[in-house]
């Protein structure tokens, strides 16, 4: 396992794509600060494309999981390995600098057994390159020559298929909702505050929180009822947004999508996100 | 009664007003400061140019009045040979710390200076990681407590520190190799004699210098300044004595 | 007739010109700038000699020196 932060995830993408075309179970944790570039220290979301559709060479695909509390920070790093180990493949755990600087209290979960941990090696053992009697060679590979590179790729894409049913998601007074949150993180923290508030001035506000960046949960914006859903509010810290692109390619404009949005390490305020949700539900509602 | 003449005022290189992002007792603020001296003797400061590390070295990005850019980590030797290539007649310099310099940047670091590549490096050794929060360097001392080696430096474990001025000095092109402090007054005027030198060089087209300077970090060390002035004299000079290592492309050592 | 002047608010307090200066000019003083660092101030201005090797240690450029 090992985490950085926005540009230090820029340099991971070599090792990443190493990784998945290899196979290697990991796990790896992205803080995200301002960016591009060396960017601004302080928190940002402006990595969200970077981490679920090119994280580095190759077209591979991993599990990204967003915490929006230090406790699902806990939860997930440690369901990342689980699923970095069944895959057989690397799991990014993207969160940002306010998580990584927030205190909480947290329910740490049961440590694995020794007899899990010799499991998990023994699942290895063929695999892993620490010495082999002849014949049964280990070898850990990142390309290949002929058309074995084609067979890793058509091996993935098989998998990548079957992860329709990690798709992990919130929908926080969805049922009557007309006016629809859509936000990860940190931000979805503070859309859950602004709808409470929007729910006590009689608006029917929710939210949907992808809690898997990817897959992302595509049904849950696609099957909404748009006669009751008159707008989606992308939250994001980044300029310009980039969740929004997976939100369109599922609203296909069937409803208008306004953004409230900061980047460079400058921070969302409940204000700023009430403010400019009040403005979008004066023009749809 | 002879008339009062100023006999030292701040250089033009430090933005006028500017208090510096260093902490209390830091050498970065005198090498800045020299740096922008040696220029101004030199009638240099409108062709500087400044290539810029990532650490503590970052915060001179508020304090000079150079051109300047910030490298990836580490690549500052890449990125002036760029610069310097591409522009031979400016003035160029890296300032880059010990983990920059030789952890993350060693390859960039030592292709430049084979390559002889004609600008300075400007290495400011304070023997930890400053910005990231006191880790172990490369040019941490034997038994010399850090949060990534927090029982002290175990070279069964960790190594031994690395001396970049003698590990430059084994290349055949580099043309002024010197390592040097700002601990007193008398080393400061030494210092910035050291940085016009390879400045001078530089203007010569001689080649590559560095301008190693051994330096305190009273905040990751866990010292006050003065007593951080001690285990800089009494530890950090004898693992890295300063000294000409090579001038005019003769080693001297 | 020599002297020095310190920008205060360029003081850190680090006493490097205190124990730089040959005369024993200097003290770290008991006042604080905005920054709350105790700057340094000259305690014996009239043994001043302009030698400015306060000016010279000085990591913030925060001495200016006449002779």
């Amino acid at each position: 396992m090992s985490s950085s932060s926005s540009c230090g995830i820029s340099l991971y993408s070599e090792g990443v794509s190493y990784c998945a075309s290899a196979r290697i179970p990991m796990v790896y944790v992205n803080v995200q600060r301002g960016g591009p570039g060396i960017g601004a220290i302080q928190p940002a979301q402006q990595d969200y494309l970077q981490a679920t559709k090119a994280s580095g060479n190759g077209g591979f695909r991993m599990i990204v999981l967003a915490p929006d509390s230090v406790q699902e920070c806990v939860d997930m790093v440690y369901e990342a390995y689980d699923l970095a180990e069944r895959d057989q493949n690397p799991v990014l755990v993207l969160t940002d600098g306010v998580m990584g600087t927030m205190m909480e209290p947290v329910v740490l979960p049961p440590m694995k057994t020794d007899e899990e941990l010799a499991a998990c090696r023994a699942k290895f053992a063929d695999r892993a390159i620490v010495g082999h009697p002849l014949g049964q060679q280990a070898f850990c590979r990142p390309g290949s020559v002929g058309d074995g590179q084609e067979k890793v790729n058509i091996d993935a894409a098989a998998m990548y298929e079957t992860w329709d049913k990690d798709i992990r998601v919130e929908e926080y007074m969805m049922d009557d909702a007309e006016i629809v949150f859509a936000a990860y993180g940190i931000s979805a923290r503070i859309s859950r505050a602004v709808i409470r508030q929007l729910r006590e001035e009689g608006i029917k506000a929710g939210m949907i929180r992808p809690i898997t960046l990817s897959p992302f949960p595509y049904d849950s914006f696609r099957n909404l009822d748009f006669n009751r859903v008159k707008g989606i509010i992308d939250v994001e810290m980044s300029i310009p947004a980039q969740m929004r692109w997976d939100v369109d390619y599922a609203v296909q404009g069937r409803c208008p999508v306004h953004e409230v949005l900061r980047s460079g390490g400058q921070l969302l305020t409940n204000d700023q996100v009430l403010k400019g949700a009040k403005e979008f539900i004066k023009e749809v509602l | 009664m002879a008339e009062e003449k100023k006999v030292y005022t701040r250089t033009k290189g430090i933005i006028e007003g500017a208090v510096s992002g260093f902490c209390p007792g830091c050498m970065h603020s005198t090498i800045h400061k020299i740096i922008g001296e040696a220029a101004e003797e030199l009638g240099q400061l409108d062709n500087l140019v400044r290539v810029e590390g990532v650490g503590c070295c970052g915060l001179g990005q508020f304090y000079v009045t150079c051109d300047e850019t910030i490298a990836a980590h580490g690549r500052a030797g890449a990125v002036a040979t760029g610069i310097k290539r591409s522009s031979p007649n400016s003035l160029v310099y890296t300032y880059q710390g010990d983990g920059d310099l030789a952890a993350i940047g060693l390859a960039e670091t030592l292709s430049a200076a084979n390559r002889g590549e004609n600008f300075t490096v400007i290495f400011v050794n304070n023997g930890i990681y400053g910005m990231t929060g006191g880790q172990m360097a490369p040019t941490t001392l034997i038994g010399m407590k850090s949060t990534t080696t927090p029982g002290g430096r175990n070279p069964e474990e960790h190594g031994y520190p690395m001396h970049m001025s003698e590990i430059i000095n084994q290349l055949t092109a580099p043309y002024y190799i010197e390592r040097v402090s700002c601990d007193t007054p008398q080393n400061v005027i030494k210092a910035r004699n050291a940085i016009k030198k390879a400045f001078k060089y530089q203007l010569e087209g001689k080649g590559y210098s560095i301008v190693e300077i051994v330096t305190s970090c009273p905040t990751n060390w866990g010292l006050d300044p003065l007593k951080s002035l001690d285990f800089l004299r009494e530890k950090m000079f004898a693992e890295y004595p300063l000294g000409v290592f090579r001038d005019g492309g003769e080693k001297k050592q | 007739m020599a002297r020095i002047e310190i920008t205060t608010e360029a003081c850190k307090s680090c006493s490097y010109c205190v124990i730089s200066c040959p005369k024993k000019c200097l003290e770290i003083g008991e006042k604080v700038n905005s920054k709350g660092y105790l700057y340094a101030t000259s305690a014996r201005p009239e043994d001043c000699i302009g030698c400015a090797m306060c000016a010279q240690i000085c990591p913030e450029s925060a001495i200016e020196v006449w002779r």
